[in-house]
């Protein structure tokens, strides 16, 4: 029965593309239980990384799970097609996506005081490109909009979750230490 | 010692404080607001000698420095309130510098995660055609909202133009632009030509060239002739020669 429905749940995963599959919409229709198809994404994941006879693997990028091809392939596709330049991300518009991911549901004015620059134009482009999106308004004053990322930002940095984040540097002051220590004291 | 300026792309005045207090090894921890204001001014007047375009941001970073610099020359008034306390301007800006720091730093991590990305593919999700017959909405959604839909679909578009385009330059060889005038000459009844009516279809200065080697080279076999007209136009005439390649 295993074999069957991993081929299944395969079949269902080529079938969805980029659009990718939860957990739980595969258990929904397979009815089986989540925590199984959790055991047979594994080891779908586990045989297309270990077999090197397979040009794809299996990926999950925030909870969607989707076949991608490996990265050995990317050479030869760019010999067959004239790739077009993906746009590489400006360090201005990472700083930005940084500081939205880590501090997310976020303004405009709590981003632009951490970055001391206007971020308008960014925040656009960022929209644009579906990186972010507006998850809400904040209760200050003049409701602000919030933003967040995206599935697309998921993507994009291969986050499974947002857990995945390099941690952010302790560059905590000094003092701030030693105040600390004065307390416990 | 000559004052040697780098023009860095900063990503604003926190880069660039954070910037210069690296390179004048500076604490950042036990920061010497002096220093780091007259560095801070030298770069932006140096900027300024270079012409170079100072968004205001750096101006009112330029100025907050200042106001920190001069507030520490200002005898401290010992008797403050502890209810107006008020954050210190120069453990706000150290604050800040250190909230910014920590973003920096992990920029370069998410920029390997993100290349990293790109070298893989994923395919579209399968198009098939469903038999079901409704109108396609989903019953908590209304009309109204493919119409919002719609609307946020346009405006993404109209951000992301204009879209990048490819664009390759074809270049044409005597040989191809030799055929195609032969075959010009060939299908028409005509025995002279206007030297504008061989030249006409040449789409740019590379093409024009070309033509023109070519029609030189055809006269020096014989194959057309130039003739100089009064009016100082040039008609070319089929010549005695005639190429019997493979014309239809």
């Amino acid at each position: 029965m295993m074999e069957y429905w991993i081929s299944i749940i395969e079949g269902l995963l080529y079938m969805v593309g980029d659009e990718g599959l939860t957990v739980d919409q595969i258990a929904s229709v397979t009815e089986l239980d989540p925590l199984v198809v959790d055991e047979y994404l594994e080891h779908i994941s586990n045989s297309c990384q270990t077999d090197s006879n397979r040009g794809i693997e299996l990926v999950c990028y925030g909870g969607l799970y989707k076949f991608v091809t490996k990265a050995s392939v990317h050479e030869y596709a760019a010999k067959l097609f004239a790739l077009p330049e993906r746009n590489k991300l400006s360090q201005a518009a990472l700083e930005t996506l940084a500081i939205i991911a880590y501090k997310q549901p976020i303004t405009r004015v709590e981003i632009e005081d951490i970055r001391g620059v206007n971020c308008d134009a960014m925040l656009h482009k960022l929209l644009a490109k579906a990186l972010i999106k507006e998850v809400g308004r904040s209760e200050a004053v003049g409701k602000p909009i919030l933003y967040g990322v995206t599935d697309e930002f998921m993507d994009a940095f291969k986050l499974m979750s947002l857990d995945e984040l390099p941690e952010l540097p302790n560059l905590n002051n000094d003092e701030e230490l030693n105040l600390f220590n004065e307390v416990a004291e | 010692m000559a004052f040697e300026v780098v023009i860095n792309e900063f990503n604003g005045p926190y880069d660039l404080m954070l910037h210069l207090i690296a390179e004048h090894k500076l604490d950042l921890m036990d920061l010497d607001i002096n220093e780091l204001t007259t560095q801070y001014i030298n770069y932006i007047k140096s900027m300024e000698d270079f012409h170079l375009e100072i968004a205001s941001e750096y101006l009112v970073e330029m100025a907050n420095l200042i106001m920190i610099k001069s507030r520490r020359l200002l005898p401290v008034e010992q008797e403050e309130l502890v209810d107006s306390y008020e954050e210190d301007p120069k453990e706000k800006l150290v604050k800040r510098l250190i909230e910014y720091q920590k973003f920096k730093e992990v920029t370069p991590i998410l920029s390997e995660y993100y290349d990293e990305r790109l070298l893989h593919f994923t395919k579209l999700q399968s198009e098939f055609q469903s038999d079901v017959e409704d109108d396609g909405i989903p019953s908590n959604m209304d009309s109204t909202d493919l119409l919002k839909a719609m609307e946020k679909m346009y405006q993404r578009i109209a951000l992301t133009n204009p879209q990048s385009r490819k664009f390759e330059v074809k270049e044409v060889s005597v040989d191809e632009r030799r055929i195609i005038v032969r075959h010009k000459l060939s299908i028409s009844n005509k025995t002279k030509f206007d030297l504008y009516e061989i030249l006409q279809d040449c789409n740019n200065m590379q093409e024009f060239v070309i033509t023109f080697v070519v029609l030189l080279d055809m006269a020096s076999h014989g194959e057309i002739h130039f003739n100089f007209l009064e009016n100082d136009e040039v008609e070319v005439e089929k010549g005695e020669y005639i190429y019997d390649g493979v014309l239809d």
